[in-house]
């Protein structure tokens, strides 16, 4: 190995940049999950039918 | 099934043939159990059992592959490590509702607590025919091996064991009709909730810790310093993920056990599906954390490293994405299906740990004979059987009226 001192902080540098993604997705996700979509966008919207 | 079960207390003269035989007379009751199902049952529990006693007759090696090598089988992986680890959502749903006050989940905690029971005893007698000698168990309460994580999780699977056996009194007595006891031990059922969060923390990540002695014998994308808090977060996982899917099947199968209001069970798995996509997505990361801390990425390009992200991404990510998808748009559906790749990706994960990327580099790996696969299939069909035969009779499914008012 050419530089092992070099290549520990390497580690630990994608470690943490891992772990700052990972903060930042989830709060994203932790919206996402909890929130109600928009009233016009309901996936499971049924098309309207006879009323009578 | 007579009503009077649940909702009175029998006559002394007619109690086995209400609370046993469910109302009906000897003989019809044996021609009602004449079901394909349960003769298909019949046959897998006999064959297994058959074969249990044979591995204890014969010893290991005549019943199983294993070897000096490789010690740890199907038996661990399959019956103590993924039994053990889809019995969480006792302590999981027990906390939830008896701690953190989440009393709307209150319908679902009987059979999860009854699940985990059932989960234990089974896990227990898998791990009695993988122990070379079974009789010497007790010398884990008389000589004391602190500073083992083997010992942890032996003596937190007993003490575990036992306050489940403690939890699922409280309907046995409902059932029995014994009001004074049942009063009794519902005031030790926060401690002994406590004491359940307190066991099953130390022993799911416990059952992780004993590969920390094994950096060499593990595939290095499975094997972390941090493969303890894998266990134990996976754990969680996987207790919600069994909640809902034995929720949707006991809702339907025993349908005419509830008495009173029926919960409302897609709002329930909808809470859930929350939870579990939050569970998820960190242990997700956190399986991440693990490769990057042992810089084996180049790992991912291998096979194993397929076989890997088969498990992270196609049996966490995944179905995390489907929780949340399901839990946003109010499609239970989706939570269900996550459940069950959730279920299937943990005891996926438990075998790639301890059997099949375990000694992964030897020549000649580890296959379990046909005779082990019989004993785990016995063993999961018995717990099957158990759970019907109690759920049929006790009030696991709703609480007994006659009880009304008690919180556990």
């Amino acid at each position: 190995m050419e530089n092992e001192f070099l290549n520990v902080y390497a580690a630990k540098l994608v470690e943490y940049g891992l772990a700052i993604a990972y903060m930042a997705i989830f709060v994203s996700f932790w919206r996402w999950v909890q929130g109600e979509p928009a009233p016009g966008r309901k996936p499971d919207a049924k098309p309207a039918g006879r009323t009578s | 099934m007579s009503s009077t079960a649940l909702t009175a207390a029998a006559p002394r003269g007619d109690w086995f043939r209400e609370k046993i035989l469910l109302g009906m007379d000897l003989p019809t009751y044996l021609r009602s159990l004449a079901t394909p199902l349960n003769a298909l049952a019949a046959v897998l529990i006999a064959l297994g059992g058959t074969l249990l006693v044979y591995r204890f007759a014969a010893g290991l090696g005549a019943a199983s592959n294993l070897s000096q090598t490789q010690p740890w089988g199907l038996w661990i992986g399959f019956d103590m490590m993924s039994g053990i680890v889809l019995a969480a959502g006792g302590f999981t749903i027990g906390s939830a509702v008896h701690l953190f006050g989440m009393h709307e989940y209150h319908p679902i905690a009987r059979p999860a607590i009854l699940t985990a029971f059932l989960g234990y005893v089974l896990a227990v007698v898998g791990l009695m025919a993988d122990l070379g000698k079974p009789w010497n168990f007790y010398n884990i309460m008389v000589t004391p091996g602190s500073a083992s994580a083997l010992f942890e999780v032996a003596g937190c699977v007993l003490m575990y064991t036992t306050v489940l056996l403690l939890e699922f009194l409280v309907p046995v007595f409902e059932w029995l009709n014994w009001r004074k006891v049942h009063e009794r031990l519902e005031k030790a059922m926060l401690a002994l909730t406590v004491l359940s969060v307190v066991f099953s923390t130390m022993h799911q990540s416990a059952l992780g810790s004993l590969f920390l002695i094994a950096p060499a014998k593990l595939h290095p994308l499975w094997y972390s310093p941090y493969i303890f808090i894998f266990f134990f977060i996976s754990a969680i996982c996987a207790g919600i993920a069994m909640v809902v899917v034995e929720g949707t099947l006991t809702h339907r199968i025993f349908r005419h056990r509830i008495t009173g209001k029926h919960a409302d069970m897609d709002k329930l798995q909808l809470g859930l599906g929350k939870a579990g996509a939050i569970g998820l997505f960190a242990y997700f990361f956190l399986k991440m954390q693990g490769v990057a801390e042992g810089e084996h990425w180049d790992l991912l390009l291998t096979g194993w490293g397929a076989w890997f992200l088969l498990e992270a991404v196609g049996f966490v990510l995944v179905p995390s994405l489907l929780y949340g998808y399901g839990a946003r748009y109010k499609k239970v559906k989706f939570v269900r299906i996550a459940a069950v790749m959730t279920v299937i990706g943990i005891v996926l994960n438990r075998l790639n740990v301890s059997v099949i990327a375990y000694n992964w580099d030897r020549p000649n790996h580890y296959i379990p004979s046909w005779m082990e696969f019989a004993v785990s299939i016995g063993l999961v069909t018995m717990g099957v059987v158990a759970f019907r035969w109690i759920a049929n009779r006790m009030p696991i499914m709703s609480e007994d009226p006659n009880f009304a008012g008690s919180k556990f």
